[in-house]
């Protein structure tokens, strides 16, 4: 097989300015077997996160549950509109921190109160377990990574404004801001020889039992809150042992990432989006992970959308602007519609790549969430919520569901969990739960 | 699940006048806001005074902390000679109190875990293929034997990459033994090496500042030992892992003395890297390190473009190294010095006199109108909006970095929208609304009062006499400190800071954190009122600080076993 005919095979797929990751197309690598999984597809789920609220009354879908018109904001997912159910009454639970900015950023994932701790209001991380982790626990064991945490200006002020994914009570998850560090980190053993597997893997164990072997020395000398820092690294070092002969699809190839630009500048935002998403698409795509969440900026967000023609306030500044300023609201639905846009881009993404009968976004189910419902008032009440795929059957989509006002989002967070597969019942602090939603 | 100790207390927390929402006397009263520590002048940063003298160490907690991604980069750099920094992609760290080496919070994850492997790689391919490697190597494999030198070396690198002796008896170096003989397998020597020293980046001993007891110790006060010690030392003043001179102090029990701590940290201080540990703490405190993600609205402020940010951060580079190496250390000169540093185009954008070209040169400054670091372009372009001054995050800025105090935030259903720029108005006319509502006034008393003084200087740092063809009104009032009443301009609010001793203890208390990783606690307070003391004593020269941080209770010894 000539290099030059496996790349003549491979779909690139083109993100703005040439910036994407060139990702091939898996299952039509000739002389490769097809990945056994490609068959149905694995089960996948993703988070999507929005800032700061949203504009109501132009994000709220009109007409009835199965026959409505998409909003202004949602508009840009038109072409999925038979896979969404937008769901409407659900608050957002969530408790502690100087305001609702923290609270609901502490509840979105997970349900939980914040503990105290350093931040401010003298709240620290929230007490439980995110649902996407909790999904990666059921669905991540098989795969190279449990779950990918993707950012794109997480960069200041980082405190429990800037995490959604927690392992368990005050374990949060720090996203990866770099798309190289990422890509480099999630794509390093893709494309290698069968022999230099092998070897690159006895060696790769041999640092680890060395690791574990220091751990083991390290722990019983370590006072008790040290112990628990120290047992959390334990825990990491044996995900990635546990991981260590876990296959990459063979006919995954690495992606390469494009012209390099400062992940760090705000002017790059945009782009820094499209990368993440190019990578977790990849990612998804090749079976290296099965979970993903992209934190592309924060509860509090300090993005200046200046790409919109908006460059003289952030986000969150503007998010709480007077009902009455109709100038102000009108560029905060430009933001919100710009953040659906690039949930639409990634769901275009996963499925222009085809898996078995059908494509990656058929096996996918995607969570976009927020942690509050309006941003000038921090109101938790009306969180604007969509859910898109089936979850395999599980959900009836092409809806829009309303809720009793006041729903809580732990019930979403329950039926999300079903939907995966994970029969729960509650999720999250009990006393915030009644069970999965009704109505789906 | 409380995890943190409870940092809040200390901070000088100044209540708004009055209950949010109700209506609150706005001038009329001095309804100073106290402290809540209830201490008059709040001089030790929130500590009550003690008697300490002849009372056995109380040390406060010393968290486990792992290295922050500065500290990879530089241990890195002087273990093996990379330079590369290859911590800049790891996640970022969470700030608590403004810091990222905040012990509680560097932990680990996955990921972190994921991207030292891959780093580790990376790092350990270079330093094999590198000219440093001869000297990582003490011995020639060859006449010395394959095995018997990888042994050496193991020993001789795991000394100086876990900065500490590994011990024989628990035999901490048999994995690694097996790990040279894993990348010795089926290749070479250097292989072997190479995969020894990608394990060992990866260790627990290389990758946090251990301190550990025996196993099962009983709790109890006990000095710090010396290698743990010699880290203490260079992480603290360079970021970075001890030297070999640090190293034979600690091996020669010149650490067990306070004199050989102050000697080598002394010694420490005189090294380049602690220039660099130092501008790292400054970037921080002075919230510099936040001018990337500064964007202004070019029509707006005239003359300015981005171009300016580098230029911005030189200058308060250039000045701090300059107070902190070639001049008096003082916190005074910080807040007063009648000088700052500036090339032909800052000086220019500035209105300023004096240099002719591209490098950056000591230029005089008009003392009534700026003054120290308060009036650098780079922290007035920070505290700042894209199209505007900010009155409100000026005088944040003053209240929590200059005096520690902490303001609570607007209640949720506060309109707590900014003035649009105007016109026919000045700033503080815009902002006034502020002060002048009831629901606001409160808090933002504390604040706009402290950012009005900012006035004269735009949201780029140029000095400005009217805005909208009126007449800038630069008047502002301190309240709720030690050091109370009205004054005019920064330069004078300088004055009043540079009388503060609320303020010279938050400079203390700033430093306490980045040196420790961690707050002040109730059981510092010894090593709050002798820092105090000696920082006093010293007119309050910083490095005077920086040498006094080394001799306290909570830097000499530890709790073990609890």
């Amino acid at each position: 097989m000539s290099r030059k005919g496996l790349l003549s095979r491979r779909m690139v797929l083109r993100g703005a300015g040439g910036l994407a990751f060139a990702l091939p197309l898996l299952d039509e690598v000739p002389g490769i077997p097809r990945r056994t999984a490609a068959a149905a597809g694995p089960k996948r789920f993703v988070v999507f996160f929005g800032a700061d609220g949203t504009v109501r009354d132009k994000w709220l879908p009109t007409g009835s549950e199965t026959a409505f018109s998409l909003s202004p904001i949602l508009a840009p997912l038109e072409p999925f509109k038979q896979r969404l159910v937008v769901l409407d009454g659900i608050t957002t639970m969530g408790k502690g921190g100087k305001d609702n900015h923290q609270a609901g950023m502490g509840g979105m994932l997970t349900g939980t109160e914040l503990n105290s701790g350093p931040f401010g209001g003298g709240s620290g991380w929230a007490n439980g377990i995110s649902v996407d982790q909790e999904i990666a626990k059921h669905i991540g064991t098989v795969t190279k990574f449990r779950s990918l945490e993707l950012s794109a200006y997480v960069l200041f002020n980082l405190d429990n404004n800037t995490r959604m994914s927690y392992l368990g009570p005050n374990q949060p998850i720090a996203p990866e801001n770099s798309p190289y560090a990422a890509f480099d980190r999630v794509f390093s053993r893709v494309s290698t020889s069968q022999p230099m597997i092998d070897a690159d893997r006895a060696r790769s164990q041999s640092v680890i039992d060395a690791t574990l072997a220091d751990l083991k020395y390290v722990l019983p000398r370590l006072g008790s809150s040290d112990r628990v820092k120290v047992q959390a690294h334990v825990d990491a070092v044996r995900d990635i042992e546990s991981r260590l002969g876990i296959a990459v699809s063979a006919g995954c190839q690495k992606p390469s990432a494009g012209a390099l630009i400062d992940w760090k500048k705000m002017e790059n935002f945009p782009a820094v989006c499209r990368l993440q998403m190019d990578l977790a698409a990849a990612a998804l795509a090749c079976d290296l992970t099965r979970v993903a969440s992209f934190l592309f900026s924060r509860s509090v967000d300090a993005v200046r959308y200046s790409w919109l023609g908006i460059p003289e306030i952030d986000h969150h500044e503007l998010s709480h602007a007077e009902d009455s300023n109709a100038v102000a609201q009108e560029k905060l639905v430009r933001i919100n519609k710009w953040t659906t846009e690039q949930l639409a881009y990634f769901l275009g993404r996963l499925q222009a790549i085809p898996e078995g009968g059908g494509t990656v976004l058929d096996n996918t189910l995607v969570y976009f969430c927020n942690p509050m419902g309006k941003g000038k008032n921090h109101l938790l009440q009306n969180t604007p919520l969509v859910i898109v795929g089936n979850g395999g059957g599980h959900f009836k989509t092409g809806r829009f569901v309303r809720s009793p006002a006041n729903t809580p989002h732990n019930n979403v967070l329950v039926s999300l969990l079903n939907a995966m597969g994970v029969g729960a019942q509650t999720f999250g602090r009990p006393d915030w739960c009644t069970g999965p939603l009704q109505g789906l | 699940m409380k995890r943190f100790p409870a940092y809040v207390g200390l901070l000088s927390l100044v209540s708004c006048s009055g209950v949010i929402g109700e209506s609150a006397p706005v001038s009329d009263t001095p309804d100073t806001p106290s402290p809540t520590n209830g201490e008059a002048g709040g001089a030790t940063g929130g500590m009550p005074s003690v008697a300490c003298a002849g009372v056995s160490p109380s040390p406060g907690p010393s968290p486990l902390r792992r290295l922050n991604r500065r500290e990879y980069n530089n241990t890195v750099r002087d273990l093996l000679g990379d330079a590369t920094e290859p911590a800049n992609t790891f996640p970022l760290e969470e700030r608590v109190l403004g810091f990222d080496n905040n012990a509680d919070l560097l932990t680990a994850s996955s990921a972190l875990i994921g991207q030292y492997n891959q780093a580790a790689e990376q790092i350990a391919a270079r330093a094999v293929s590198s000219t440093n490697y001869a000297s990582l190597v003490p011995c020639n494999p060859v006449t010395a034997g394959e095995d018997a030198c990888a042994r050496s070396f193991i020993s001789t690198f795991g000394r100086r990459a876990f900065r500490r002796p590994m011990t024989v008896t628990a035999d901490e170096t048999a994995p690694y033994v097996a790990v040279y003989l894993k990348g010795r397998e089926g290749a070479d020597f250097k292989s072997g090496i190479q995969l020894v020293i990608r394990a060992m980046l990866q260790s627990p001993k290389f990758l946090y500042r251990l301190e550990l007891s025996p196993a099962g110790a009983p709790a109890e006060v006990s000095a710090v030992g010396s290698f743990e010690l010699a880290c203490r030392l260079s992480y603290f003043l360079w970021g970075s892992m001890p030297d070999e001179p640090l190293f034979t102090a600690a091996e020669s029990g010149r650490l067990r003395t306070k004199e050989g701590v102050a000697e080598q940290a002394r010694r420490l201080l005189r090294d380049p890297r602690a220039r660099a540990a130092v501008t790292a703490f400054h970037r921080q405190w002075l919230l510099i390190d936040r001018l990337d993600s500064v964007g202004k609205i070019a029509s707006v402020f005239p003359g300015y473009g981005p171009e300016f940010l580098p230029l911005f951060e030189n200058e308060t580079k250039a000045f701090l190294d300059h107070v902190m190496w070639s001049g008096d250390g003082k916190v005074d000169t910080l807040l007063l010095a009648p000088f700052t540093f500036a090339n032909k185009k800052l000086a220019d954008f500035y209105g300023l006199l004096g240099p002719a070209g591209a490098g950056f040169e000591k230029v005089a400054v008009n003392p009534a109108q700026r003054a120290g670091v308060l009036t650098q372009g780079g922290l007035l372009s920070i505290l700042a909006k894209s199209n505007q001054a900010s009155p409100v995050r000026r005088g944040l800025f003053v209240r929590e970095q200059m005096f520690c105090g902490e303001v609570p935030p607007p209640p949720d259903d506060a309109n707590v929208v900014v003035p649009e720029p105007s016109k026919t108005a000045t700033t503080r006319e815009r902002f006034a609304q502020h002060t002048v509502s009831p629901a606001c006034g409160g808090c933002h008393r504390l604040l706009d009062t402290l950012g009005f003084g900012f006035e004269n200087f735009n949201g780029v740092g140029q000095w400005r006499t009217t805005e909208n063809a009126k007449t800038i009104d630069a008047s502002g009032e301190v309240v709720g400190t030690d050091v109370p009443g009205p004054f005019r301009g920064v330069a004078d609010l300088a004055q009043k800071m540079a009388r503060s001793s609320e303020v010279k203890s938050c400079v203390l208390s700033q430093w306490f954190r980045y040196a420790h990783g961690r707050a002040e606690t109730a059981a510092d307070g010894c090593t709050v009122e002798a820092l105090r003391r000696q920082f006093a004593a010293s007119g309050y020269d910083v490095r005077e600080l920086l040498v006094a941080l080394t001799q306290t209770d909570a830097f000499l010894y530890r709790k073990v076993g609890s």
